[in-house]
């Protein structure tokens, strides 16, 4: 008996290792692998004590907000799928460390009050992502495989992809803005799906929280003497038809009341007819061009007023 | 705990070494605590409930074999109700409850019957039914009543075979405890060869297929025949992967310690009868109504018409058994009309096969019959997997439909486009459906394939099980996605 415990120890470690190997190797590149996370962390720490302008939000600020045409030194700290609970924590987190910001622009979609990553959503793997770049742990967040393992985060399925396709790049300049050039078909059907998609992620128990992430930004910012603006940002025609009314009705509600509590600006572009179809990328997002024109517009209409004198 | 986990992964080479490291007369004990272990895993309070069994049907097996007469009888029946009564309370009630409200709201009035939030407690129809086969069998006098609490209770929780069986018998498994088994180093590679095929058959091909039967099965009224039957048939496969992987891993972790646990599949879609088919699916489920229900009511030592109505009888107790809802009873009534109409048809069948001349042909005739078994399979799968019996209906309605559909490229891009499969995705499914009939086929053969590979140069050996383990990391679906005979 002896001899075969030690026959299958022996063989049992010379079979794993090539597979210990090729795991570990698979970590090492996947950590390698450039992500919207990892690139804005880097751009925004080498730029930190100059950023005057802040932008947060979800993927409308991050593809909409180009902070080359604010008139001021800007970074966009917005991402896709970012939700108020990682604006709130990146805020807290960065802040401090900008001896030099004016002001804030928290981007407020029409699913941002009731939306949340939470893991279990079809777009919960960012809140591995979140926690492995960014250092922010969603409270609710499942330690499983995906916390300590990139191969299980990425999938093995994608990775074996990565391997002979080459990994996905990141088209992002140093300010943090994201171009994003062409997505669905801007067409009434293409954007009623999207609406009733943003509709499905609405959760009427997500609201309390998400406001008082907002809050919790709005306080902070105040109490620094730091300018705060909530913005809307432009939508096509196509989506913004078939938003819920009434949806859309309580959230400025709740945002009114919220500027009047905080002294945040409140601008709702939602519906700007100074934005064609040419400025979109798709039915909810704009591309380049469009994202230049409200930047400018944002620099000139909007900055003035929010940010703090010098 | 899934087999399918990192936990396992963890859990299982901790328990068997130090299986192997302690000495004989505690082992039993290390057993039990990791069984215990293994199942608060899944929800720690529900050890209380199969405390509640093994207690009860501890004493009654000591008791009943101690007794004389119409006792003994009694001792059993309080055995079987406590069981069944725990097994009905949480699998049946709501489902009872749902038939009471629907009788009493077509007679005009209400059901003042709450309904309760019962979580299933994992594995309880197996391991009640693998409770209640030792007390029968202590009835009967074929099992002596076991003394040792802590032995008796391992055969009901050993962990390997806990939550989806094999159910195992009392007279195969209990001596095995007491059995000292020592490391042999072809047992543990055979076992853990075993439980990597178990592991490629669920993560690899089960789970895969379930992507595209879940799309089709949650999603029916947008599909026409062609996606039907891809449906259908990728859950067939589905639901043989996912449940006879669990079976292979169970059986192959139980063998790297020393235990033999009971063969549970033998390419059950190779039969070429639906009686056949029985015998080699879920044997251990299909023995245990064979041995305790048919027999009790008679089996076939009855009149014709009596006999008939046995085998409807504990079908339809075996679809009741996978499930509280009509469809699993549909499914189980459709398998007993297959055999009953199988008997009943039996001599005109042969009777064509002789004058077709197809007789002289037994390859081909062979081919058929397993075609048309698969075929009849299938089609009772529609009601096993089904949402609703509206569904299932659907489903069954329209399998003829849109076939003209697909007879064009065009189509058929079309038809893989609604079921959210890409050409990669399709040809690795279907690859790998065609390794599981290769692996069938070769270890049906009489040295079997484990034997075979076993004997191949150590090379080429480690070749395949890096093949297989690299298949499984690369085209395994790790979504935690739970095996299918669990929520039984």
């Amino acid at each position: 008996m002896h001899q075969d415990i030690k026959k299958i120890i022996v063989r049992g470690l010379l079979f794993l290792l090539p597979l210990i190997v090729l795991l570990v190797s698979l970590e090492v590149y996947l950590r390698q692998i450039p992500t919207s996370y990892s690139v804005k962390r880097v751009y925004l720490e080498q730029q930190e004590n100059n950023v005057q302008v802040l932008a947060l939000g979800s993927s409308h600020a991050y593809f909409g907000i180009n902070p080359s045409y604010f008139g001021l030194v800007g970074f966009n700290l917005a991402d896709v799928g970012q939700t108020l609970f990682y604006d709130k924590e990146l805020a807290l987190k960065y802040i401090d460390a900008m001896p030099k910001l004016k002001c804030v622009l928290i981007e407020s979609s029409y699913f941002s009050f009731g939306y949340d990553l939470n893991g279990k959503t079809p777009e919960g793997w960012r809140d591995y992502f979140y926690y492995h770049y960014w250092g922010i742990k969603q409270p609710n967040l499942t330690m499983d495989s995906r916390a300590w393992s990139y191969t299980m985060l990425y999938t093995p399925r994608a990775v074996l992809g990565y391997l002979f396709r080459g990994a996905p790049t990141v088209s992002m300049e140093r300010t943090g803005w994201s171009p994003f050039e062409h997505g669905d078909a801007i067409s009434d059907e293409a954007g009623r799906i999207r609406v009733a998609n943003h509709d499905a992620s609405i959760r009427p128990e997500n609201y309390e929280r998400n406001i008082s992430y907002l809050k919790t930004i709005l306080s902070a910012l105040k109490e620094r003497g730091i300018g705060s603006v909530i913005v809307s940002e432009p939508t096509y025609k196509t989506y913004y038809q078939f938003l819920n009314t009434q949806t859309e009705k309580r959230d400025d509600e709740i945002l009114s009341n919220l500027c009047k509590d905080y002294g945040c600006g409140r601008y709702n572009f939602t519906r700007d007819q100074r934005f064609t179809i040419r400025d979109f990328a798709d039915n909810d997002h704009l591309n380049p061009d469009g994202a230049k024109k409200f930047s400018a517009i944002l620099g000139a209409e909007v900055l003035p007023r929010a940010c703090k004198a010098d | 705990m899934l087999f399918n986990s990192f936990h396992f992964l963890i859990f299982f080479p901790v328990v068997t070494i130090l299986y192997f490291v302690l000495p004989h007369r505690f082992r039993w004990f290390l057993l039990l605590l990791a069984s215990v272990y293994f199942y608060m895993a899944f929800v720690p309070v529900y050890i209380l409930i199969l405390a509640f069994t093994i207690v009860i049907d501890y004493i009654a097996g000591i008791y009943i074999e101690k007794s004389q007469g119409k006792k003994r009888k009694v001792l059993l029946v309080i055995s079987l109700i406590s069981n069944i009564g725990v097994l009905a309370f949480f699998k049946y009630f709501n489902f009872i409850n749902l038939n009471i409200t629907e009788v009493l709201h077509a007679l005009g009035t209400s059901n003042p019957i709450p309904f309760l939030s019962i979580l299933l407690p994992i594995g309880l129809s197996f391991h009640t039914f693998q409770a209640m086969s030792y007390t029968i069998e202590v009835y009967r006098g074929k099992q002596p009543a076991e003394r040792n609490f802590g032995i008796y209770a391992l055969y009901v929780m050993f962990y390997p075979q806990l939550v989806a069986g094999p159910i195992e018998r009392p007279q195969n498994l209990i001596h095995q405890f007491y059995e000292e088994h020592s490391f042999d180093y072809e047992r543990v590679a055979s076992g853990l060869r075993l439980m990597l095929w178990g592991l490629f058959k669920k993560a690899v091909i089960a789970d895969r297929l379930a992507a595209v039967a879940d799309k089709v099965f949650n999603n029916t009224h947008q599909f026409a025949g062609p996606g039907l039957v891809i449906g259908i048939v990728f859950f067939a496969f589905q639901i043989f992967c996912d449940f006879s992987g669990y079976s292979d891993m169970a059986i192959g972790a139980a063998r790297v310690m020393g235990f033999r646990l009971m063969k549970n599949f033998d390419r059950p879609y190779s039969a070429k009868s639906i009686s056949e088919l029985w015998s080699r699916w879920h044997i251990s489920l299909s023995t245990w109504f064979r041995d305790y229900l048919y027999i009790s009511l008679g089996g076939s030592r009855v009149s014709i018409p009596r006999w008939y109505f046995n085998l409807f009888f504990v079908f339809l107790v075996s679809g009741l058994w996978h499930g509280a809802n009509w469809t699993f009873v549909l499914w189980g009534a459709l398998h007993g009309f297959y055999l009953v109409f199988g008997l009943l048809t039996k001599d005109i069948r042969a009777y064509f096969t002789r004058i077709s001349g197809l007789f002289k042909l037994p390859g081909l005739q062979n081919a058929l019959r397993i075609l048309i078994v698969f075929s009849l399979t299938s089609f009772a799968w529609i009601f096993f997997r089904a949402n609703s019996f509206a569904d299932a209906m659907y489903v069954v309605s329209h399998l003829f439909a849109g076939w003209g559909s697909v007879v064009s490229v065009s189509g058929i891009s079309n038809l893989l486009a609604s079921l959210n499969v890409n050409r990669e995705a399709l040809i690795i499914a279907f690859l790998s459906v065609l390794i599981l009939e290769v692996v069938q086929y070769l270890n049906a053969k009489k040295d079997g394939l484990s034997a075979r590979i076993a004997a191949l140069p150590i090379g080429l050996r480690w070749g395949l099980y890096y093949c297989a383990i690299l298949a499984i990391l690369f085209f395994g679906v790790f979504e935690s996605r739970q095996f299918i005979y669990f929520q039984f």
